[in-house]
């Protein structure tokens, strides 16, 4: 291993390159120096620091081990969140200013879009025709109850004798076909017409007058 | 270590990198200590720490990655040295002195009191002349390396090589030290 070997012989031949331990003195315990000096180089590696062990391609320790462990699953739980939060958010199912946030990150940061939940603008602040005033059927409001009949009332012809009496259910009691059924729920109007029982019938939809500009009478409805 | 080991070295191939570090860090720390360094295992590793990574550039095969090696460890002795002179001396540890200790401690009390002969012999050399010894044997490293690794002709550490193995001799002649 060593250039000069393990004897004291080699090592001191290529020292007295010059003859300087030819001068005579006390070789022994010039010998016995140059062991010890030369035994300081030689034995174990020193214990490689965590740096060293490192460059050298040492396995890492425990505790760096355990560190990345607990890296790696907090990067998986927090990815997890993400995505929980996204999809969440994509299906409207998030309180309505969190809703708002991550639309916003996700529509500006990724190529994803989240679109507004409520595709049809706001109600305008017109006030619904009274019953008096109203001469013609009016359309009715957009109301959350009547999302779901987005086809229009088509009224439908009732037999003559029910209609010649108004009575039996005919609710509208002014002799005109019934124009709603339980099918067609209509919104409330909001003079308290066609309340409490009359929640099913259609006001507006149905004519509120008679043919001869009457008010209606009779039928639960106008209660 | 060979110079294939020192290529394989250089190519990254970590067995290699591990005979080198196995091949040179006795070396440097027996250098290290011979030079009275505080904490030579530490600075060891500071030495491999910065040698190891420039490896991969390293020219001149074996002979080459040791010069390169104690070039290092030279610096680093050579700041260690200056920093204490900075901060005041200490003084070295005394195992015939320290009742604490214990009879399983008797071989490490023995590399201490060999290790305080070895400085007795070395302090009584100037600067350059323990320097050119220490590296030629602790080292192991040729008159051509002990020059390029101190900044010096072959031929000056040559005769500071003489000058120093003369004084030794002439040193423990006298009984100025005893081993």
């Amino acid at each position: 291993m060593t250039r000069y070997g393990d004897g004291y012989d080699e090592m001191t031949r290529g020292l007295d390159e010059h003859g300087a331990l030819s001068t005579g003195g006390a070789p022994d315990d010039v010998t016995q120096f140059l062991t010890e000096l030369r035994l300081l180089g030689i034995g174990e590696p020193p214990e490689p620091s965590d740096e060293v062990a490192a460059l050298l391609g040492a396995p890492p320790s425990l505790t760096r081990r355990r560190a990345t462990r607990v890296l790696v699953r907090s990067g998986l739980a927090a990815a997890a969140l993400v995505i929980a939060v996204v999809a969440a958010a994509a299906n409207h199912n998030l309180p309505q200013p969190a809703q708002r946030v991550v639309s916003n990150v996700v529509n500006v940061l990724t190529p994803f879009e989240i679109a507004p939940r409520n595709a049809s603008p706001p109600t305008p602040p017109t006030a619904v025709p009274s019953v008096p005033q109203a001469a013609v059927p009016t359309t009715p409001a957009p109301h959350p109850r009547a999302t779901r009949t987005a086809q229009p009332i088509v009224p439908v012809p009732l037999p003559p004798s029910r209609a010649a009496t108004g009575s039996g259910d005919d609710r509208t009691g002014s002799g005109q076909p019934s124009a709603t059924t339980d099918d067609h729920p209509v919104p409330d109007s909001d003079d308290g017409a066609g309340s409490g029982a009359a929640r099913d019938i259609t006001p507006s939809a149905a004519p509120t007058r008679g043919d001869d500009g009457a008010p209606p009478t009779g039928g639960r409805g106008d209660l | 270590m060979t110079d294939s080991v020192a290529r394989d070295a250089a190519r990254g191939d970590r067995d290699a990198v591990g005979v080198v570090y196995a091949a040179l860090s006795p070396a440097i720390l027996g250098y290290l200590r011979a030079r009275g360094v505080d904490d030579p295992e530490a600075m060891t590793n500071d030495v491999f720490v910065k040698l190891l990574p420039i490896v991969p550039e390293l020219k001149g095969g074996a002979d080459g990655l040791r010069k390169l090696a104690f070039t290092i460890a030279r610096a680093r002795m050579i700041d260690s040295l200056r920093a204490r002179s900075r901060a005041g001396t200490t003084v070295p540890f005394d195992p015939t002195l320290d009742n604490r200790a214990v009879p399983s401690a008797e071989d490490d009390a023995q590399a201490a009191l060999a290790l305080a002969r070895v400085h007795a012999v070395l302090d009584l050399l100037p600067e350059e002349q323990r320097e050119v010894v220490t590296l030629r044997v602790v080292g192991d490293l040729t008159v051509e390396q002990v020059a390029a690794v101190i900044g010096k002709s072959s031929g000056a550490v040559k005769q500071l090589q003489r000058r120093g193995m003369v004084a030794i001799r002439r040193a423990l002649q006298e009984r100025r030290v005893t081993l």
